[in-house]
């Protein structure tokens, strides 16, 4: 069981984000306020990483995700776009969810079992209607429960 | 889905590769992570992350690694990786990586081909 940081702050629905770098700085921004990390610096790493390539994973979803010094554990970020985005899929499918994981740097092993488990409950199509379809906050986190996730 | 992509190389190579092949071909149409591995690392724990990439990469038409050069730790980690859906090819190459760009809906046999086919098709005396 690995411990994230995730609450009501870190989620935006109906977002209106219209680019993925605009996501990608909403999503900064988000984690900037939780962490106390610079804004710039997270979103230099996550774009950084999406240089090597999309980080969509196809069905509308994006995992953007960084290792990040300076924090503890790991956070997660969720938006939920109003209107896909082109987020240089790999698939047809433009991307309305975007749930961005960022692990202190030196987890490399924590980062990929997270990525794994969170991209699993993605895969599920009933839990992207769910996320798709919810109306606040607390419905997201509900949808992204697992038996290896602990959300503090 | 498409086959997943691994890079497993020494040092920053494959992070090199794939940003300058991402940027001749316009796009990165493949899911890539990229693995490297450093001197100081211990085969093991490398194995280990490998396995796990491999986890997060196959959406269900496997994963392709690619590796530099044979009978160093990058390909002998790659060849040592446990998965039932994995082709490894040695002798990474921005021109294998290219010619794999331009087939991103093909099989994973097919890919694995396709990287030699780049890759050989690259080397030549001018």
């Amino acid at each position: 069981m690995l411990n994230i940081k995730l609450d009501n702050s870190h989620i935006s629905i109906n977002d209106n984000s219209k680019s993925k770098k605009s996501v990608l700085e909403k999503l900064a921004s988000i984690l900037s306020e939780t962490t106390g990390i610079d804004a710039d610096e997270i979103f230099n790493q996550l774009y950084e990483r999406e240089r090597l390539g999309s980080t969509s994973v196809g069905n509308g979803v994006a995992l953007p995700h960084a290792r990040l010094h300076g924090i503890n554990v790991p956070y997660i970020s969720v938006i939920v776009l109003e209107d896909a985005i082109d987020f240089d899929n790999i698939d047809d499918f433009d991307v309305d969810i975007v749930l961005c994981l960022i692990v202190p740097y030196e987890q490399t092993d924590d980062h990929l079992v997270l990525l794994s488990s969170l991209s699993q409950i993605l895969d599920d199509i009933s839990n992207r209607k769910k996320i798709r379809s919810s109306r606040n906050t607390e419905q997201i986190i509900t949808c992204l429960e697992s038996e290896n996730l602990n959300y503090i | 889905m498409n086959v997943g992509i691994l890079m497993i190389t020494h040092s920053d190579i494959g992070k090199q590769m794939l940003l300058t092949a991402t940027s001749v071909f316009g796009k990165n149409p493949f899911r890539v992570e990229i693995l490297s591995v450093d001197n100081y690392d211990h085969p093991n724990d490398v194995k280990e992350l490998g396995q796990k990439y491999v986890k997060f990469l196959d959406k269900g038409n496997g994963v392709l690694i690619l590796t530099d050069i044979i009978g160093t730790t990058p390909s002998n980690i790659a060849k040592s990786i446990n998965h039932k859906n994995i082709r490894v090819v040695a002798g990474l190459n921005l021109s294998m990586l290219l010619n794999v760009f331009n087939y991103p809906t093909n099989s994973l046999n097919d890919l694995a081909d396709k990287a030699i086919e780049g890759g050989i098709a690259g080397i030549m005396k001018l």
